[in-house]
Order: structure tokens, then sequence, then C-alpha cells
């Protein structure tokens, strides 16, 4: 437990030095603060009926926040693993007395910090919102519930894939289309047999988040996501000891 | 200390290391010496647990690098090759972190880290950024982290290369500063460098080990072979070799205009071998090199 704390610590505080960070941050707090605006500007449309999904337009209810989630991972995660592969620091990590679990556990618990700590300035949107409306802050907590999850199984997506290659932008590009695949599972299921339609939608990222959105928790949602999440972190494990197979 | 059995590893097709045997006791300086690609950061790499054998038996500290790995990883300190560090922290709080995860805390990791600081001469940049440091002062930043965990064994990969010859001269002090008290095992491409730092070599090239004893044995005996270069026309060293009774099995072989004759000595006769005119410039040694 030391040493995971030791490492997540290092890991969490260069997160911080790395201007990447900053420039990903600003991008992320900049459209989310646009949502908000296209999301007032719904509220204030009285011709328009209301949903039960508001906060939809927030979390996960555009297009754009899609790519942004999945170019603010890929660019968090991906120089996780393959800038200690590239600069050979991978060698002084792995010859201390540390095992390949904690070293994997601290990087993705650091990088999730980095990106759930990304949403908080959000919550100024919910405070802003309740000043002028009433806000069913159920549906603002399955949300914020959904997001963790999400970002949850998208990092581990990341780091598992940073692991396999020394390429910084390899492992950026990857994780950036398989997101965007993870998402476009959900339009495919229309052009599929009917056979595979349910498996489409049961493994679509969009079908799973949704519920999140209109303030249900479903089981079944937060098992598609830890599940997910467990296996890759487990595959991001075997990745890192397979250097001892070759 | 360590004990090396048939230790083999391949990669892929490339036979890296092959059947090497040897055995450093606690309290030597050791060096590895061989050309580029002979196998020594192969096998370093395999004691320090980074990577198995493909077969074969390492064990350091009574422990074998595979089955315990983390038990040895607390006994060594290791600095690979070219020094990787983290560019972004500050030297202070590389060698803090990297205590923490060797075991140390509160005020014996403050103490650890003034002694290693000390030792290695970084007093003066201990709250600069490693990125800007001089490759000198990383190169001690790596000995540094090394030491910190005050561990039995230390090994370094080419600890030298790529220094002025100032530090080559002061990190081989260090070095040998560090070795009073503890093991050592360093590799290395420079002869002169195991032979100021090192008590004991391992001879490696090709994978194989081609010797190894105490520097002194090496240099008093074993002499049954020279190893010459001359600039001349081939044709007319071998004549003159010819002309030497004692040399045998001779073979020549020649480029950019140097011819490298080599060829055994003969021990039974006791007429002593005719001494080589003033072209040659080498000193006997080893061959292979």
């Amino acid at each position: 437990m030391r040493n995971f704390r030791t490492l997540y610590k290092r890991e969490l505080a260069t997160l911080y030095y790395t201007p990447t960070s900053y420039v990903v941050m600003c991008v992320f707090l900049i459209v989310v603060g646009w949502l908000f605006w296209i999301l007032v500007n719904y509220l204030n449309a009285p011709s328009k009926p209301l949903e039960a999904n508001v906060f939809g337009y927030l979390f996960g209810g555009t297009f754009i926040y899609w790519m942004v989630v999945a170019a603010v991972t890929s660019a968090l995660t991906m120089r996780l693993f393959s800038e200690e592969y590239r600069t050979g620091t991978i060698e002084m990590l792995m010859t201390t007395p540390v095992t390949d679990t904690q070293v994997v556990l601290s990087k993705f618990s650091a990088a999730l910090t980095f990106l759930m700590l990304m949403w908080v300035p959000t919550l100024i949107y919910v405070y802003i919102l309740g000043k002028f409306t009433t806000v069913d802050y159920g549906v603002v907590f399955a949300g914020y519930l959904g997001t963790f999850l999400l970002n949850c199984m998208l990092t581990s997506l990341g780091i598992m894939i940073s692991s396999t290659n020394k390429s910084q932008f390899v492992s950026f590009f990857v994780t950036f289309i398989g997101i965007l695949m993870l998402f476009s599972l959900n339009f495919m299921q229309d052009v599929v047999s009917n056979k595979w339609r349910v498996v489409y939608r049961y493994a679509s990222v969009l079908e799973q988040f949704n519920p999140f959105t209109k303030g249900v928790i479903s089981s079944q949602s937060v098992v598609y996501f830890l599940s997910i999440t467990a296996f890759l972190l487990f595959c991001t494990v075997k990745s890192v000891e397979s250097r001892k197979w070759r | 200390m360590i004990q090396v059995k048939e230790l083999v590893k391949t990669y892929a097709d490339l036979l890296a290391v092959d059947h090497i045997s040897f055995n450093v006791e606690k309290g030597d300086i050791v060096g590895l010496l061989g050309p580029n690609g002979a196998g020594k950061t192969t096998t370093m790499k395999i004691l320090t647990c980074f990577m198995p054998a493909t077969s074969g038996v390492a064990k350091v500290a009574g422990h074998d690098v595979f089955k315990e790995s983390l038990e040895v990883r607390r006994h060594i300190g290791y600095m690979p090759e070219n020094v990787p560090l983290y560019p972004e922290m500050r030297v202070n709080e590389f060698l803090s972190y990297r205590g923490r995860l060797k075991g140390l805390k509160g005020q014996s990791l403050i103490n650890r880290m003034n002694a290693v600081i000390d030792a290695c001469e970084l007093g003066q940049v201990r709250s600069r950024i490693i990125e800007q440091l001089s490759k000198g002062n990383k190169q001690r930043v790596g000995l540094a982290d090394a030491l910190i965990g005050d561990p039995d064994l230390l090994v370094l990969d080419e600890p030298t290369i790529g220094l002025d010859p100032n530090q080559v001269r002061k990190v081989r002090e260090l070095i040998k500063e560090i070795g009073r008290d503890r093991t050592v095992i360093l590799s290395t491409h420079i002869l002169p460098e195991v032979e100021m730092v090192c008590e004991k070599v391992i001879i490696m090239y090709k994978g194989k080990i081609v010797a190894q004893d105490s520097m002194s044995n090496l240099r008093s005996g074993n002499k049954k072979r020279y190893c010459v270069e001359v600039k001349a026309p081939k044709s007319e060293v071998e004549r003159a070799l010819l002309d030497v009774k004692e040399a045998y099995e001779i073979r020549t072989s020649e480029s950019e205009g140097w011819v490298r004759p080599r060829c055994s000595r003969a021990f039974r006769r006791k007429t002593s071998p005719r001494r080589s005119s003033s072209f040659c410039r080498n000193t006997p040694g080893p061959c292979g090199f």
C-alpha cells in the first residue's frame, strides 16, 4: 500500500507538471462551458417541449461531448507507459521492489483522479442552474456517477493501449479511435441482423451511459463499466508483464 | 553474492547470452568487459530481475532472481545504461521518491538522502530540475539513486559512457570509494577502466565468457598467445614470423593496411622469443578484441 501511495503521488504530480495536461483541461472546460450554454438556451426556449433528460446536454447527449471525452482521455493516458518505455525509465521502475499490479493501479488511479478533478469546476453550472430553476439533484448525482464509471472504463482502455507500445502518438491515436468505435456501436446496431443487434446494443457505451443522464442508476450499466474496467486493467498488468515472456 | 550457472538468454533467434557461469564474492568489485553486443547488458538485466533468462539459474544474495524477484530487488541498486531519469522532477524530489520505493521513510530517508547527495557531490544541484542538469550530474543522480536504498550489491551498466575525461576520473574514484564496503558489478568496453577500478574481471565475447580471473592473475599469467598489429605488407609479416622459431599456429588478418597476426608461443623451447621490432603497437593481451 505504501508503494502504491508513493507511485500514485508521483504519477499525479507528473500529470500536473506536464503542459499537455493544462491544454487538455482548458479545451475540456471550454467545451463543457459551451455545452452548458446550449443547455441554458434550450431551457430558455419555451416553444420546445421539456424532455426528461435535459442533463443529457451536459453528460453525453451530444456528439461533441464524445469527441472531447475521447480526445481528453487519450491525451492523458497516452504517456503513462509509452513514455516510460521510450525513455527507459521502466527499467529503473521495475527493478525496485514494486509489483506490476501496483504500478498499473497507481497509474490508473492517478489518471482517473486527474480526469475527475477536471469535472469539479462543472459543479458551478449546477449551482447556477439551481439559482434560477429547480434542479433534481438525484439526476445530477446519477450524471456524475455515470461520468465517473465511464471515465474508469476509458482510462483503463487508454492505459492498456499505452502499455503496448513506445510511441505516445500511436497510443493516443489507437485510444481515440477505440473510444469512438465503442461509441459508434450504437449506430451500427441498425445495419446488423436482429441476432447481433442485442449484442451491439449491450456493448454500446452510449446505450449504457444514457440511463445515468436520466437519473437511472441501472445495475446492468454499473456492471458493464466496472467489469470492462477490471478486464482492461488485468490486460494491462499482463501486457506489462509480457516483457518477461519475450 | 552472485551465483550464475549456465545462464542462457535468447531474443527471438539471437543468442545473447550463451551458457555463462560465474560467481561474485561479497565485497568484490567486478568488471564485465567486452565489446558492444557481447551480452553484458543482458546479463545485468537478468541479474536485476528486469527480465528472466531463457534457461539457467541466477542467484543474488541467495535468492533466485526469477522466483524471489522482489527479495532480490531489495538487495540491489541498479544504474541502467544511459541513466534514464524522470526529467521533470527535481533532484531531491526524485531521490526522495526512489528512496520511498526502496522502503525508506521519515528521518532515515532524510539521513540517507543527505548521505548519498554528499557522496555523489550533488549538494549544489539538489533543488535543480533533472532535465537541466549536465550529463555528468545526471550520471551522479543515477548513481545516487542506485545507492539510496543502501544496497548490498550495486549493478552499474556502463557508468562512465558519454562523460568527459575529468568526469570519468571522478566517477571511477567514486565507484572505488563506494566499493569499499559493498559488492559492485559494472560493465564496460574500456579495458583501462577495469584495470583502474576492478579487482576481478569477466571478459565476455559474443555471449560467452572467454576469461574470468582476478586482475593480477590476468596480468601476470596466461600469456600463451600474443596479438600484435603491424603496418606492413601481409606477405612480409608472414615471412618474418616464420623466422621466429617459438611461434606457431600463425594466423593473419588484414584491414586498412594493418596486419594482425595471431600466434601461440611454444613454451617447450627454452630460448626467449625474439622481441618484436619497433613497429608493433600493441601490448600482449588475450586475443579476441
